[in-house]
Order: C-alpha cells, then sequence, then structure tokens
C-alpha cells in the first residue's frame, strides 16, 4: 500500500532517536510504501527525518517569507477574490461557517490552475477583501474593530497558513498525493491541509493522529501571542475551522489518549470513527529501574514553570519532612519560565527544608532520574501528554500524581491521584507509600506490567495495520465522482498489494476516466 | 489502593448544603479577565484545564465536562477587549539620526576618491565605493530582521520532560513573525550594490564638472536617509488607522512632502556651498540630490530590483552624455547632461515610488 505521511514538525523526531513516531510505524509496517511530506519553516535549514526506509521525501517551506512568483492575472483575481472572501466570511461570520470547505477547496483549485495564491493572499487585493468582509455588519468583532494593522496581520497569517494549498504535491504521479492509497496526517492542524485537498480531488481517504492537540495547543499559544483580539479571533477561528473540516472528513481518527478524545469529540470528531491509540513508547523494553536509595526518596521531574507546580511538591514535601525527617526530595528539570528556580529555592528555604530539597537539574536520562527515588510525584496543573508519566511508571517505581488531564487513564489503579492544589493530600499519599515498603512495589510493578502493555510500539503498529486495511477496503481504486457511494470490496484483496516494478493501474488512468472507471466497476 | 482519589475535600458532585446558589459567580470573578477576552468557549476550556480544572472540578460547579462550564463562562460575560493593547511595532525615534548619518556617509564616502585622484580612476574607485556602502547598509538591514525574527530552537537531545510532542506542531505557541515582506531573490542580493553604485557615480561625475554642487548633493543624502526613515516610520505609526482607505488618505501627501523637504534642504545646502554655481549644476544638485529618496521608498516597498535599475540607468547616462563625442556633439555643459540624465529615471521612479508608499504594505 502506498502511504503519504503528513506532517508539520520542525523537529520531525530527528531527536527521540529511530525517526520518533513516524520513524516505529515505517520500521513496523515494511511492507508499506512511504513518502513524508513535511511542513518546515522556510528560515531554517531542514533537519534531517531520521526516519529510515522512506520512499521519498518533500518538504514544503512554510512559517517565514514567503517564496516568490507573481500574482494572478486581472481576469482570474475576481475568482480568487471572490474564493477568499467565501473563506474570511465563514471565519467571521457565526452563521456561515459552512462554507469554509467549499471556499478552501475553491482556493486550492484556483491556485493549482495558476500558481497564484501565495502571491494573492500577500496582495493589497487580498488585504482590501479581508478587511471588508470583516467590517461587514454582522461579523463577529465584539472584542473589538480590526484596524488597518490587524489586516496585514492576519493577511500574513492567513497566507502562511494556506500555503500547502499551492504545495506541488497534487496529482496521480508516483510522488503525488494521488497516488497514494491513503493519507496519514500526524499532528493535525495544516498538516490536514493537503490531505484535505487531495480527498477532495482524488479521493484519498486520510487518517489523523493527534498527540497533543494541535488546536488546544493554538488556544493555549494565542493568549500569550502579540496579537490583538481581532487577530486572534480570526486565527483561532480558522483554527477550529479547518479542525472541524479535518475531522468531519477524516476516516478515522486516532487520539492519544481519553483526555484528546474527548476535545476531539468536542470539536466534531464522530465517536464510530474514533480509535485511541497510545503512543508508542522504546522505553517498554527498558530494565526497571535497581534497589532503591537508602533514604526515603521523592523524585519530581518536569520543567520548572508554574503549570507544573513544583511549588506544590515542596508544599506537600514539608509535611511529608515532618512526620518523616529523614525523607529527601530531588527536583529534576531546567527552567521553563525566567527566575523560577530562585523563587522554588526561596518557597524551599521559607519552609525550612532547604537541606533536604535537591535541585538536581537535568539528569543523565530518565531513568537515571527515577532511580534516584522511592516514590514519583507529579504535580502538575495540566497533563497533556502521557509520555512522561508512562516513563515513570516503566521504570517501576510508585507513582503519586494529581488528578489532571490524562493522569486517571494512564495510572489507573496502578498509583494514586490527588487533587491538584492540595499539599495535605499529596503528602497523605507520599506518607502513606514511604511508610510502606510492600505496597509501594507492588503499585510499581503494576504500573510497569500496565504501562509495558499500553505503551509498547507493538500495538501501535498493529493497529495501524488494520486501520489501513480496514481503511482501502472501504475504498473504492478510482476516485469515485463526488456525491457517490464508495463502494467496498470493489477490488479483490491483491489489488492493494504494492507492486515493486509494475505501475499500479491508479497511476496509469487518466484522471479524467477516473469517475468513469469507478462506474463502470 | 485505587485510582480513587486521595482526598479529603467534599464530595463533588452535589453542593453541600449552606453552599453558594450561583457556584460559577465565585470562578467568573476569578477568571473575568480570561472570560472577557476569549474568543471562544473552547479557549476558556483549555485555560481552565491549564490552572488543574479537571471533570471533577467541573462538577463541582454543576457541569458534566470543562466545556459544559466554559461555554457557561462565555455566555455569562460579555466580550470587552483589554485595556492595553499591543499596537503595531514603529522603529524608534533615534533611528532618525542615524539613517541621516547612514545617508551622508553613504554618499561622501565615494565622493572622496572622485575629488582627490579624479579622473576614469576617481570614478571607478567612487563606484566601486558606492557599491560597497550600499551593500553594507543591506546586510544591516537583513541582519536587524534576522534579530526581529528570533529563533526559538528546542532541545536536541531526549530529555524533554515537559511532555511536548516533537510531532505537535502547535507547540510553537502561535507566534509566527508576520513578515509580509516581498521574497528574497536569491542567494545574493544583487540591487543592494547596484543602488549604492548608481549615486556614487553620478556624484562621481557632478564632481567632476562641478565640486561644490556635488559636495552639497552629498550632504543631501543625509536629509534622503532622514526622510526615508522618517517616512517608514510615519507609515508605521499609521497602523492603527481603522481602515484601507484611512490609511491611504492619511499617507497621501506623505511623500510629496518629503520630496518638497528634501528640495528646500538641498536648496539651502546648494547656497551654502555652491552659491555660484550655473543653472545647469543647480538643476543636476536638485536631482541627484533627491533621487536618493524615491529610490529607497521604492525598496522598501518590496521593489528593490526596480529601484535599482532606475538608478543604474541614469547613471548608465549620465556617464555616457559625459563620454568626449556625445557631449562635443550635443554641446552641453557636463552638469546639463548629468540633470537631463537623470531627471528621466527620477521622474519614474518618484511616479512609482508615490502609489506604494500609500499602501501599508510599504511600511513593514
Amino acid at each position: 500500500m502506498r502511504i503519504a505521511l503528513l506532517t508539520e514538525g520542525t523537529l520531525t523526531n530527528a531527536q527521540r532517536g529511530e525517526g520518533g513516531w513516524c520513524g516505529r510505524l515505517v520500521d513496523g509496517l515494511p511492507e508499506h510504501e512511504f513518502r513524508l511530506y513535511r511542513l518546515l519553516p522556510a528560515d531554517r535549514p531542514a533537519p534531517p527525518t531520521g526516519v529510515r526506509g522512506l520512499h521519498g521525501v518533500h518538504e514544503l517551506p512554510m512559517w517565514g517569507r514567503r517564496p516568490g512568483g507573481r500574482g494572478p492575472t486581472a481576469l482570474r483575481r475576481r475568482a480568487y477574490a471572490r474564493a477568499y472572501g467565501e473563506l474570511v466570511r465563514a471565519l467571521v461570520m457565526p452563521g456561515e461557517r459552512a462554507g469554509f470547505g467549499p471556499a478552501l477547496y475553491r482556493l486550492a483549485e484556483l491556485g493549482r490552475e495558476d500558481e497564484a495564491l501565495p502571491a494573492f493572499l500577500a496582495s493589497g487585493h487580498a488585504h482590501r477583501v479581508l478587511e471588508r468582509v470583516w467590517r461587514t455588519p454582522g461579523a463577529d468583532t465584539a472584542g473589538g474593530q480590526p484596524l488597518v494593522c490587524d489586516v496585514l496581520v492576519a493577511a500574513d497569517l492567513l497566507e502562511q497558513c494556506l500555503r500547502p494549498l499551492s504545495a506541488p504535491w497534487y496529482g496521480t504521479g508516483a510522488a503525488g498525493l494521488g497516488g497514494a492509497d491513503l493519507c496519514h496526517v500526524v499532528g493535525g492542524g495544516p498538516a490536514a491541509l493537503p490531505a484535505l485537498v487531495a480527498r477532495e480531488l482524488h479521493g484519498v481517504p486520510f487518517v489523523v493522529t493527534e498527540h497533543g492537540l494541535h488546536l488546544r495547543e493554538q488556544y493555549r499559544g494565542y493568549r500569550s501571542a502579540p496579537y490583538r483580539w481581532p487577530v486572534r479571533a480570526l486565527l483561532l477561528s480558522f483554527f477550529r475551522q479547518l479542525t472541524e473540516e479535518t475531522y468531519r472528513r477524516a476516516a478515522v481518527l486516532t487520539p492519544g489518549s481519553e483526555y484528546d478524545r474527548q476535545w476531539q469529540q468536542r470539536c466534531g470528531g464522530d465517536p464510530a470513527r474514533t480509535r485511541i491509540v497510545h503512543e508508542g513508547t522504546t522505553a517498554t523494553g527498558r530494565p526497571a529501574a535497581g534497589k532503591e536509595p537508602e533514604a526515603p526518596t521523592l523524585v519530581w521531574a518536569g520543567a520548572l514553570e508554574p503549570g507544573r507546580d513544583p511549588e506544590l511538591a515542596l508544599h506537600a514535601f514539608a509535611r511529608v519532612r515532618a512526620e518523616l525527617p529523614a525523607a529527601r526530595l530531588r527536583v529534576y528539570g531546567e527552567e521553563g519560565a525566567p527566575g523560577y528556580l530562585a523563587h522554588c529555592r526561596a518557597i524551599a528555604e521559607r519552609l525550612g527544608v532547604e537541606d533536604a530539597v535537591e535541585f538536581a537539574g537535568r539528569p543523565d536520562g530518565p531513568a537515571a532520574a527515577w532511580e534516584s527515588g522511592s516514590v514519583v510525584v507529579f504535580s502538575a496543573l495540566a497533563q497533556r501528554s502521557p509520555r512522561l508519566l508512562a516513563d515513570a511508571m516503566l521504570s517501576g517505581r510508585a507513582v503519586v500524581a494529581t488528578e489532571v488531564g490524562v493522569t486517571r487513564e494512564v495510572l489507573g489503579p496502578t498509583g494514586l491521584l490527588v487533587p491538584p492544589r492540595s499539599p495535605r493530600a499529596l503528602a497523605t499519599a507520599c506518607l502513606a507509600l514511604l511508610n510502606d515498603h510492600e505496597r509501594r512495589s507492588r503499585l510499581g510493578l503494576a504500573g510497569r506490567l500496565r504501562a509495558q502493555e499500553r505503551f509498547a510500539v507493538e500495538p501501535v503498529v498493529g493497529a495501524f495495520r488494520e486501520i489501513y486495511l480496514d481503511l482501502v477496503s472501504r475504498y473504492p481504486a478510482f476516485p469515485a465522482r463526488p456525491g457517490t457511494q464508495a463502494r467496498p470490496f470493489a477490488r479483490p484483496a491483491e489489488y492493494w498489494v504494492a507492486g515493486g516494478t509494475t505501475p499500479a493501474p491508479a497511476e496509469q488512468a487518466p484522471r479524467a476516466a477516473g469517475p468513469a472507471l469507478a462506474e463502470a466497476l | 489502593m485505587t485510582g480513587a482519589p486521595v482526598t479529603s475535600t467534599p464530595a463533588t458532585g452535589t453542593p453541600a448544603t449552606g453552599a453558594p446558589a450561583d457556584p460559577v459567580r465565585e470562578l467568573l470573578d476569578a477568571n473575568r479577565d480570561l472570560c472577557e477576552q476569549a474568543v471562544d468557549p473552547l479557549e476558556i476550556a483549555a485555560a481552565l484545564e491549564d490552572s488543574g480544572l479537571a471533570a471533577d472540578g467541573a462538577a463541582r460547579y454543576r457541569h458534566a465536562d470543562v466545556f459544559g462550564l466554559a461555554e457557561e463562562l462565555y455566555a455569562r460575560v460579555p466580550r470587552r477587549p483589554p485595556t492595553r493593547e499591543p499596537l503595531p511595532p514603529a522603529e524608534p525615534r533615534r533611528t532618525l539620526p542615524l539613517a541621516a548619518l547612514r545617508g551622508a556617509a553613504t554618499h561622501l564616502l565615494p565622493l572622496l576618491p572622485a575629488t582627490t585622484p579624479g579622473g576614469l580612476p576617481g570614478g571607478a574607485l567612487a563606484l566601486l565605493l558606492g557599491a560597497g556602502a550600499g551593500l553594507l547598509t543591506a546586510r544591516r538591514d537583513r541582519g536587524r530582521e534576522r534579530e526581529d525574527r528570533g529563533t526559538e530552537d528546542r532541545d536536541p537531545d531526549g530529555w524533554d520532560p515537559d511532555g511536548r510532542d516533537p510531532d505537535a506542531p502547535g507547540t510553537d505557541r502561535g507566534e509566527r513573525a508576520a513578515d509580509g515582506r516581498a521574497p528574497g531573490r536569491g542567494p545574493f542580493p544583487w540591487p543592494a550594490p547596484a543602488q549604492g553604485a548608481g549615486p556614487g557615480l553620478l556624484l562621481a561625475l557632478l564632481a567632476a564638472g562641478d565640486p561644490g554642487a556635488a559636495l552639497a548633493a552629498a550632504l543631501g543624502g543625509a536629509g534622503a536617509g532622514w526622510a526615508a526613515a522618517w517616512l517608514r516610520r510615519f507609515g508605521q505609526r499609521q497602523g492603527s488607522a481603522a481602515t484601507l482607505g484611512e490609511f491611504r488618505a492619511r499617507l497621501r501627501f506623505a511623500l510629496p512632502l518629503a520630496v518638497l523637504a528634501q528640495l528646500a534642504l538641498l536648496a539651502g545646502l546648494g547656497w551654502a556651498v555652491a552659491g555660484d554655481a550655473p543653472a545647469t549644476g543647480w538643476a543636476a544638485l536638485l536631482v541627484l540630490g533627491t533621487l536618493p529618496l524615491p529610490a529607497a521608498v521604492v525598496r522598501d516597498a518590496g521593489r528593490p530590483g526596480t529601484a535599482a535599475v532606475a538608478v543604474l540607468t541614469a547613471a548608465a547616462g549620465a556617464a555616457l552624455l559625459a563620454l568626449p563625442a556625445p557631449a562635443h556633439w550635443l554641446g552641453a555643459s557636463p552638469t546639463g547632461g548629468l540633470a537631463a540624465a537623470a531627471l528621466g529615471p527620477a521622474l519614474l521612479l518618484a511616479g512609482c515610488a508615490w502609489p506604494p508608499s500609500t499602501g501599508p504594505g510599504a511600511y513593514r
């Protein structure tokens, strides 16, 4: 099967060794042909993919300086302006959300015909269209009318977000998305744009895998972004519409956790087409941590910033120490917010525990960090990714965590959950474990087994093997005419076995013949 | 022990007797700013989750999940923009004298060899020095641009305690530098040295005919630099205009005014330095001294190639007219030929500069 992996990653996984998540997937499914399509920042050199066994890597510069190119001719400019106006209308008019998808596909179609889309979106004509629609009565400008500077900034950002529409990736050639049997979007966001267009153009189904939702990160990130209210509203509306359109069109959604699934469902993901696939990690093969340290030690790891709430751990530790004077706390991690380390030190001093708290900075590796303690403590206010929790569980140490985000589903019955912002509850849980060696080791072992079962790489690979096969069996071999029903099992299974030298019939068939053939079959 | 919360807080779900009738009110007061500035209920939901509120926390406020609670908060608080919102960034005022100094330096530099050795080697040296000065200015601009954009690189090795996902793109926190300038045209910025070389050659030619006028024109480069920087700053500060039409109305007479001011400055300089120059000398002084201003505006508007070609055309035309044969054949004075050759490109450039100078795209 020919699979197009679409991702927007500045450091796509190179640093995780073995090519990260995509690398593990490609390694695990050698029977399929993978091609990687990456969206990269334009102003930095592209890092290596780190993924072995790819049949091709295609890159598109995004986020930065616009690539050169001429604008549309005067005649076609009107069509561009109309489509762009429709798109903006769908973003700013609360009642016209339905026009988003059609406007997007229309822009993609226009851009494919004359490759003038980026230049048009950066031109004064686009600015005028944007301003006219944005200032129409009925547009959602409750937080302030857009000014000229807002129009410019929003137009720039929209132009950058829409760059994948004019990527040279469409078409039914070997390197085109139309030649793929399915697209796999890793990470969501603008990376889903090519998949949406390929689905519209060529009828290629796509799968969306998200570990940490793109949309949620945008909502979090834009709160501190240096943009005025109207720009934030427009851009977040764009990301929300894009996400909803993606979830609506995706054949299968594979969020990494139940917590992410709830968000996806909130944004229009169909529960029937959603399947949770936990993120696999190679750390499952790691041996369990060795002997516990002599002194009863709590370990805390994470970036030192208010969101991870190391203060809670310090306050809880002060209570633990009052009961258990030999106890120690080891804090791993570097400053995430400037001056926060000094703040934490000051708190430790104020609580009178500075001699028992060690700010150990960056450890040699996560395994070394967990090994240095008897109990691992997570005190964060929000836990969006299961990765660090799973890593701690794999060490075989008992875990105490605040009950936020993914912790309940990841820990399950193998750890202690406490409410956030409650030093007393956290201290009680830590003391209960520190005083009971048998319970500690029992929970630690149970946690390790649970994490090994849920976060191994093999189940991920197996899940996607099934999903891919299930998906292509439900889609016809040739692009169906929009609106016609896709016929399952229109082809025998052998059809999908990727041939080595003989090109698949889908490549030979001219595009125009597609619907006719699909009908004839 | 199971996953049940180890907690001593009262059971959630139903408010205890004596609990406030409107439990959301308290949360609303604590998060009023967030709710007023939110663009979407999901933004409130994300913020509530960041502050440690989970599903069972939402139950305390009689909601099944955080989303329902966020929608109630969004509906109950009217939108209000923050009182102090970031306005478009403009260049600081201290860049104006710097720009003036730079303008004067780039014009005085080629004048030195043109007057001291003089002749053909002096002209060639002036040309080279002008190109070098133009290139230096351009490199400084590019360096500033890179600083503006900043770099954000994440940790390249395996320790990622924050659980940030390198595959997940959204972690960049939405801070995309909005950079709508025209695209770069290849690795070497040829328009920059060309735009420096043109005035260098023109000044060398003028110095051969009328050294006083040449000095006045070179000193006028300071005014051109100042005026171009002022225009850029003024345009940037007008980003707070309500509509594009209003912006255009405010900027319509900015460039003509800047050109008039530059002409007045040149007249003053000419009167002080080269008061006894002939009429053709005056004409050459005014044309040459004003040419850098529209050239800078056109360059800033994203068409450095156009500016460079116009300046080079003027220089080439002037050099051609200064050759012995055409000069003899036309019977014109050297300064007259110079003024005639530079006038056309200068007028064309001014015509090219005016329309984009009234649009906001030229000031970024």
